[in-house]
């Protein structure tokens, strides 16, 4: 067993895992660029291992957000049945082009990601109450721990909803991320869900598309247990410290400084494509 | 949004079934791996390259290899979301919710598929 590679591996999950559940985007996005560009392990690969860690903190993280009540499961399961054909997809196409195609879109995923962290807005959300129409019995509530009050919503646009779902998912099976990057601003700016429940419900979906993209991955032999292994040790050491340092640490300063780290990351993924190194 | 004064919701049972199957399956898969590394570093075996079939695993467990265990661990995390559907599923269908047990037997189906053509 090389050691040194299992702890370096170990460490860039846990801290990519700690980073990803202190702004709710999950590792997946800082996983893939920390193995390919530092550790070079090979991206596919990497998208692999990256899948099974967005299971692994999706297992951890949603039985604390079912808990709390946050997980709507009505509206995820039906998101969910067009999201996993995504995955499904997206995974597929995956194995089959270029490695630095997948980079290359990696990279504009990670920019996209550092400006909508920057650009987060939280959307106004409509009168919950008992007039409200619901048809499809969408509607959730739970308890804000914040403020001791009770939260009702119902999801609005959801056919909108469940289209961009579908186009996260294929990102998802794509890149080994869980897209709740894409989710949780969408639920809340179209959906007028809730921040806190668009992060559980998305928290619980992102177990579920990362099967159909690991799935793939494994088919394809790209699960090697001697990255797999130290990922998913990093990930249950990492998820739990993070989800401790949130509540320490201002969550505003730490979004610039991870604007910064998502940029540079995201630039070089896409420099390293064309044989670029930015990394001196 | 309304908001009003309340006492914290009992979690419902579909949630509770939820919550449930994935604390076990999380327990199981942290177990198994446990065990592969143990093996791994007693026995000094290296960590495979490349995840077997599952027959492959079976046998490498049945005769105390690191590699079966640590794939039995992946196997374990990776179908934990598919039992927790499974779950879920059953606990709509018991609440007489026919729509959303409907929704999530197709979720499992399209689930149990990815996972059935990556044995193909």
């Amino acid at each position: 067993m090389d050691w040194t590679q299992f702890i370096e591996l170990a460490l860039a999950a846990a801290a990519a895992s700690m980073l990803g559940s202190m702004l709710g985007l999950g590792g997946g996005v800082f996983m893939v660029p920390i193995m390919t560009l530092f550790i070079g392990i090979d991206p596919k690969i990497a998208v692999g291992a990256s899948a099974i860690s967005v299971v692994t903190n999706s297992v951890i993280g949603s039985t604390n957000h079912l808990r709390s009540g946050f997980t709507n499961l009505r509206l995820g399961m039906m998101m969910e049945t067009i999201t996993a054909i995504g995955a499904f997809i997206g995974a597929t196409i995956a194995v089959a082009v270029n490695a630095n195609v997948l980079s290359v879109i990696f990279g504009v995923v990670l920019l996209y990601s550092a400006v909508s962290m920057v650009k987060k807005r939280t959307a106004p959300i409509g009168d919950a109450g008992p007039g409200m129409a619901d048809p499809m019995r969408l509607g959730g509530h739970y308890l804000d721990p914040a403020t001791r009050r009770e939260i009702r919503y119902v999801p609005q646009n959801v056919p909108f909803g469940m289209a961009i779902s579908s186009g996260a998912g294929v990102l998802s099976g794509m890149l080994g991320v869980g897209g709740g990057v894409i989710k949780v601003p969408m639920m809340n700016l179209f959906m007028h869900i809730p921040v806190k429940a668009a992060a559980g419900t998305s928290s619980f979906m992102v177990g579920l598309t990362s099967v159909a993209t690991a799935t793939v991955f494994y088919a394809d032999g790209k699960l090697v247990p001697a990255v797999v292994v130290p990922i998913m040790l990093g990930v249950i050491a990492g998820s739990q410290l993070g989800s401790h340092l949130t509540r320490r640490l201002q969550t505003q300063r730490l979004i610039l400084i991870f604007f910064v780290v998502l940029t540079y990351l995201g630039l070089s993924m896409i420099f390293d494509a064309f044989g670029i190194s930015l990394r001196g | 949004m309304q908001q009003s004064k309340t006492s914290t919701p009992d979690i419902d049972p579909v949630a509770r079934a939820a919550v449930r199957t994935a604390s076990w399956g999380f327990r199981i898969s942290a177990a198994l791996l446990a065990i592969g590394l143990v093996i791994s570093i007693a026995r000094q075996q290296a960590l495979e390259q490349h995840l077997g079939s599952f027959g492959t695993i079976i046998d490498d467990t049945l005769h105390f290899h690191a590699a079966g265990f640590i794939g039995l661990a992946i196997a374990a995390i990776i179908l934990t979301p598919v039992a927790v559907t499974l779950t879920v599923t059953i606990a709509f269908y018991r609440e007489g919710d026919r729509r959303y047990g409907g929704f999530t037997l197709l979720v499992l189906a399209i689930l149990v598929f990815s996972v059935l053509i990556s044995q193909i």
